[in-house]
C-alpha cells in the first residue's frame, strides 16, 4: 500500500493555495488504468451536450472523414503530430464495473466518464472538493429492473483506498445512517454511498418505491470490487484507545479553514465521565519535515491571533504534553502508533531521524522545547495545539480537566512515538 | 497567488460604496435588519426587504471542520449564509446548525437553503412530497424552525421547472407553515432565461443565478454576459425580485494571466475580488455568493464591498475578459451555424482532450455524425460573427479536428 503522502494529498501547508481551481500540481499517476471506465464519454446524462449531439449518440461513428478545403495547413498538421506524439493511452483495462447487466438490473444508458478536469460537467461546483481528495476518474450509468425508475451508479476512482476513505468519511453520515455495504457504507432513503478498495461509490434512486433496490444495486457492485483491505494507515496518527467509532476523518487541506493545517487526521474521543461535551476532537497534521511543521504552526498562530486571543501553553497542558513526550515507550523503536504493517516500511514516515524528534529524544529535554499555544476563545472551544517532530497535534475543545489533560498526554505520547 | 492592483481603491467608508439596486428606490419599505458590521455593505434585497450583506457565504464546501470560517464571516459583517439540502450530503447544513444554534446567532442572520427535486421534476411525479420531506430534513439539520429563503435547486435543466405547479404549491405550503419566508430558485447555466421566467411567473422573491464576467460558467449552456443579462435583470427589478450572483469568479485567474497591462501589475486585489466587485456593480445584482474554503478566501472576500472599481478599470476588465478568449459554452455558435456543425460539443471535447481525457474525447468525436464534425465546416464565419465573445471559432475547430480525429 502506498504511503498516504506519495499521492500528493495536499500542497505544502505554508504555501499559498491558488484560488479558482485545484491547488494540486498535475498528478504523475493521473493516467493509471481505471477498471470501471468503459463506454463512451458522451451520453444522455451529459448535461452539456447539445440535443443534436445527444440524438447522434447511438450512431457508431466511423473514422474521421477526409479533410475539407481549408483544413490541414502545415502548421496545424505539425501541431496535430505533436499532440498525437504526446498521447499515452492507458492500457490493460480491467473488467468493467458498469457492465451491461448485473443480476436483474440492466444498464439503460451508456457509461459516461469524467476526468478531474471535466468532473464539473457532472457535479458542478462540488468538483474541486472531490478532486482535492485525489479523484482520478468517474464512471456513471443508469440501471433499471423491469419498469422500476432508474438507479444511478457513480463509481469514483480515487486512486487509493486512503483517498476513497477520506472522501467517503467527508460526505457520508456514517454514524447516523450506516449501511452494511462495501468496506463502509451509509445512506438513507434512495441513496447509498460506500467505499471499497480505491473506489468511492454513490448509488441513488430518489424515485424508488422500495429503497432496498438501491442497497441491492450497491451490494452487487461491491461484490465485483476488489476485496476490502485494511483501513488507511494514517488513522494510526491518533491513539486508538477511547476513539468514538467511525468518527475519524482525513482532511487534505485547510483543516478548520486554516491553510497551514493540512493533511489532518481527526477523530472524536470520549472526554471522560461527567465531561461536557461528552466527546472532544483530537487531530494530527503531518508535514514533510520538522521545519515545515514549525513553520505551519507559526503561520497558524499568526492567523488565529488575528481573530482570537492566544497564550503560551499553560502549566497544566505543558505538563501533560511533557508527560506524554517523556513517557516510557515514547519514541521507542517499533512504536508505530497502531500503523498497519503495510505502512511500517513507509520510506517517508517520520521517525527518529527527523530533526525535531531526534534532537528532542536524544537530549532528553523535549519538555523544555514544547512548541505550541492555547487559543482560549477559539470559536469551537478552547484549542490546544503543539508540535512534535513532523506533526502538529491538538485537542478541541480542551477543558483543562484531568480527563482532558490525560487525553492530551496520550496524544503527545502517541505522536511522539510515530 | 499573485495579488493585483487594478487601480481601484478601497472605499474610505461604508457609505461611499453603498451602490446598487436599492439606490433606485425613492421610497422603499422599511428594511429588516440583522447583524451588521463596519466595513461590510448592505442592500435591500428586493421585495423581501431584507437588508442583506452584499457578500454572501456559499457553503457548498462547508462542514463542521470549517466552522471557523462561518465565525469569521459573521464577525466581518456577512449576515446571509446560504446552504442546500444537497451540499456535502447534508454536512453543510449540519455545520450551520452547529454554529448558528448557539448564542442567539440564528436570529442575527438570514439563512437560505435549497431543495433538490430534479429527479421528481424530471419524472413528473412526487415533487410536492419530496419538497416537504427535504425541507423537514433541512430544518432538522439546521436546528431551526424555518429558513428565511427557500430555493428550488438547479433549474437549469428545464427552465419550465420554474413554474412547475407542484413545486409552487409546495413552496406556498412551506411559507404558510412558517418554514420558509421567501421563495426563490437557483440555476447554474441559463441565468437570463431563468430570471426572466421567474419574473414573469410572479411568485418568486429571489433568484440565484450563475453570472460572471468571464461567461465561463461551468457546464454552461446559457448566455451569461452582461449585455445578454440586462433584459432579464430589468424584468427582475420590475418584479422587485432579489438577485444574487453565483459562479462569479469562475476562470478569474485566466482574466489576468499573461497580461501585459502595467496597470494590472501593482500589488492589490486578486482577480477573484475584481470579478466579484465587477458583478456587484451591475445594476440589478444585489449580492454575490462566494464559496470560501479557507481564511485567505474569507479575508479577501470581506474586502470586496469596499473596493471601488473605476469605470475605466471596469472597461479594462471587460476587455481582458474578451482577450482571454474564454468560451462560455453558450451555444450561440451552435444555433448560428448554417451547416449544423456541433461547434459547442467539439470545443468542449477539445477541453476534455487538453485535460488529459484524450481517448474518450476522441471516441466522442468519432461518435458524432460526419456532417457535424469539424472537418465539415465550410469556413463561412457565421459562428464567429454570432459569438458574444468574438472567439476565433474556425481556428479552434481546425485545431480540434487535428487533435481529435
Amino acid at each position: 500500500m502506498p504511503s498516504p503522502d506519495t499521492r500528493q494529498p495536499a500542497p505544502t501547508p505554508h504555501t499559498t493555495i491558488p484560488r479558482g481551481g485545484s491547488p494540486y500540481p498535475p498528478r504523475a499517476n493521473a493516467r493509471v488504468p481505471r477498471p470501471a471506465l468503459s463506454g463512451r464519454r458522451i451520453g444522455g446524462r451529459c448535461r452539456s451536450l447539445s440535443s443534436r449531439a445527444r440524438r447522434s449518440l447511438p450512431a457508431k461513428g466511423g473514422p474521421a472523414e477526409g479533410s475539407r478545403r481549408g483544413f490541414f495547413p502545415p502548421v496545424l498538421l505539425a501541431l496535430a503530430l505533436l499532440l498525437a506524439g504526446c498521447t499515452s493511452e492507458p492500457g490493460g483495462e480491467s473488467p468493467t464495473l458498469l457492465p451491461e447487466a448485473r443480476g436483474p438490473f440492466r444498464r439503460v444508458t451508456p457509461v459516461t466518464r469524467y476526468a478531474p478536469g471535466t468532473l464539473h460537467e457532472y457535479i458542478n461546483g462540488q468538483a474541486p472538493y472531490v478532486v482535492s481528495f485525489g479523484m482520478q476518474g468517474l464512471a456513471t450509468a443508469d440501471y433499471a429492473k423491469a419498469d422500476e425508475p432508474v438507479t444511478t451508479v457513480d463509481v469514483y476512482d480515487m486512486g487509493s483506498p486512503e483517498n476513497a476513505f477520506a472522501l467517503f468519511r467527508s460526505n457520508a453520515d456514517l454514524e447516523g445512517s450506516p449501511v452494511d455495504v462495501g468496506t463502509e457504507g451509509a445512506g438513507a432513503g434512495g441513496r447509498v454511498e460506500f467505499w471499497q478498495d480505491r473506489y468511492y461509490v454513490v448509488v441513488s434512486n430518489p424515485l424508488a418505491a422500495d429503497p432496498a433496490i438501491v442497497r441491492d444495486v450497491a451490494a452487487r457492485l461491491a461484490a465485483d470490487l476488489p476485496a476490502p483491505g485494511p483501513m488507511p494507515a494514517y488513522l494510526g496518527w491518533l491513539p486508538a484507545d477511547g476513539r468514538v467509532a467511525k468518527s475519524e476523518q482525513y482532511l487534505p487541506e485547510a483543516y478548520l479553514g486554516y491553510e497551514p493545517l493540512a493533511r489532518a487526521v481527526t477523530a472524536r474521543f470520549d472526554a471522560g465521565q461527567g465531561e461536557t461535551p461528552a466527546a472532544v476532537t483530537l487531530f494530527a497534521c503531518r508535514y514533510d519535515s520538522a521545519d515545515a511543521a514549525a513553520a505551519a504552526l507559526a503561520e497558524f498562530k499568526k492567523q488565529v491571533a488575528a481573530q482570537s486571543t492566544i497564550a503560551p501553553l499553560d502549566a497544566d497542558s505543558l505538563k501533560a504534553i511533557q508527560a506524554g513526550a517523556e513517557a516510557p515507550g515514547a519514541g521507542a523503536p517499533g512504536a508505530t502508533g497502531g500503523l498497519p504493517a503495510s505502512a511500517s516500511g513507509d520510506a517517508e514516515a517520520p521517525g527518529a531521524g527527523t530533526p525535531g524528534s531526534a534532537s528532542a529524544s536524544s537530549t532528553g529535554d523535549a519538555a523544555s522545547q514544547v512548541d505550541g499555544f492555547i487559543a482560549d476563545k477559539f470559536v469551537m472551544g478552547q484549542l490546544v495545539i503543539f508540535r512534535s517532530g513532523t506533526f502538529l497535534a491538538g485537542i478541541l475543545p480542551y477543558s483543562g480537566s484531568p480527563a482532558s489533560r490525560d487525553l492530551l498526554a496520550r496524544l503527545a505520547k502517541h505522536v511522539k512515538a510515530l | 497567488m499573485e495579488r493585483r492592483q487594478f487601480l481601484c481603491t478601497a472605499a474610505a467608508g461604508v457609505g461611499a460604496a453603498l451602490v446598487g439596486p436599492s439606490a433606485t428606490w425613492a421610497a422603499e419599505p422599511k428594511r429588516e435588519r440583522r447583524h451588521e458590521a463596519a466595513g461590510m455593505v448592505y442592500t435591500r434585497f428586493g421585495r423581501t426587504n431584507l437588508n442583506v450583506s452584499r457578500i454572501v457565504h456559499g457553503s457548498l464546501h462547508t462542514n463542521r471542520q470549517r466552522i471557523p470560517l462561518l465565525a469569521r464571516l459573521y464577525e466581518g459583517g456577512v449576515n446571509w449564509f446560504d446552504t442546500a439540502w444537497k451540499y456535502g450530503g447534508g454536512r453543510s447544513e449540519e455545520a450551520f446548525g452547529e454554529y448558528f444554534s448557539h448564542d442567539g446567532r440564528r436570529d442575527r442572520v438570514f439563512i437560505s437553503t435549497k431543495v433538490d427535486v430534479r429527479p421528481q421534476l424530471r419524472a413528473g411525479q412526487g415533487v410536492f412530497d419530496a419538497v416537504m420531506k427535504q425541507l423537514e430534513t433541512c430544518l432538522k439539520r439546521l436546528r431551526m424552525d424555518g429558513v428565511d429563503m427557500l430555493m428550488l435547486h438547479g433549474c437549469t435543466t428545464l427552465v419550465d421547472w420554474i413554474d412547475n405547479p407542484e413545486w409552487l404549491r409546495a413552496a406556498d405550503a412551506c411559507r404558510k407553515q412558517g418554514k420558509a419566508r421567501f421563495i426563490g430558485f437557483s440555476e447554474h447555466a441559463k441565468p437570463a432565461e431563468c430570471l426572466a421566467k421567474a419574473a414573469a411567473c410572479g411568485r418568486y422573491d429571489l433568484g440565484m443565478v450563475a453570472f460572471s464576467l468571464a461567461k465561463a460558467t461551468w457546464g454552461s449552456l446559457g448566455r451569461a454576459d452582461v449585455a445578454s443579462m440586462r433584459p432579464a435583470l430589468d424584468a427582475a427589478r420590475k418584479a422587485d425580485m432579489g438577485v444574487i450572483a453565483i459562479k462569479t469568479a469562475v476562470e478569474a485567474d485566466r482574466l489576468v494571466k499573461d497580461h501585459d497591462d502595467p496597470r494590472l501589475h501593482a500589488e492589490g486585489y486578486s482577480p477573484q475580488q475584481l470579478c466579484y466587485r465587477y458583478i456587484l456593480d451591475v445594476p440589478g445584482v444585489h449580492a454575490v455568493a462566494c464559496g470560501m474554503t479557507n481564511m485567505t478566501h474569507v479575508e479577501q472576500n470581506l474586502k470586496v464591498p469596499g473596493i471601488r472599481l473605476a469605470a475605466a478599470d471596469a472597461h479594462r476588465l471587460e476587455r481582458r475578459a474578451r482577450q482571454a478568449g474564454l468560451c462560455g459554452f453558450c451555444g450561440t455558435c451552435l444555433d448560428a451555424c448554417p451547416n449544423g456543425i456541433a461547434v459547442q460539443d467539439i470545443i468542449r471535447l477539445t477541453a476534455y482532450f487538453r485535460n488529459g481525457d484524450r481517448r474518450t474525447a476522441r471516441a466522442a468525436y468519432a461518435a458524432l455524425p460526419a456532417p457535424e464534425r469539424a472537418d465539415a465546416c465550410r469556413g463561412c464565419g457565421t459562428c464567429e460573427a454570432a459569438c458574444p465573445g468574438h472567439l476565433p471559432i474556425r481556428q479552434r475547430l481546425e485545431e480540434a479536428h487535428h487533435a481529435l480525429a
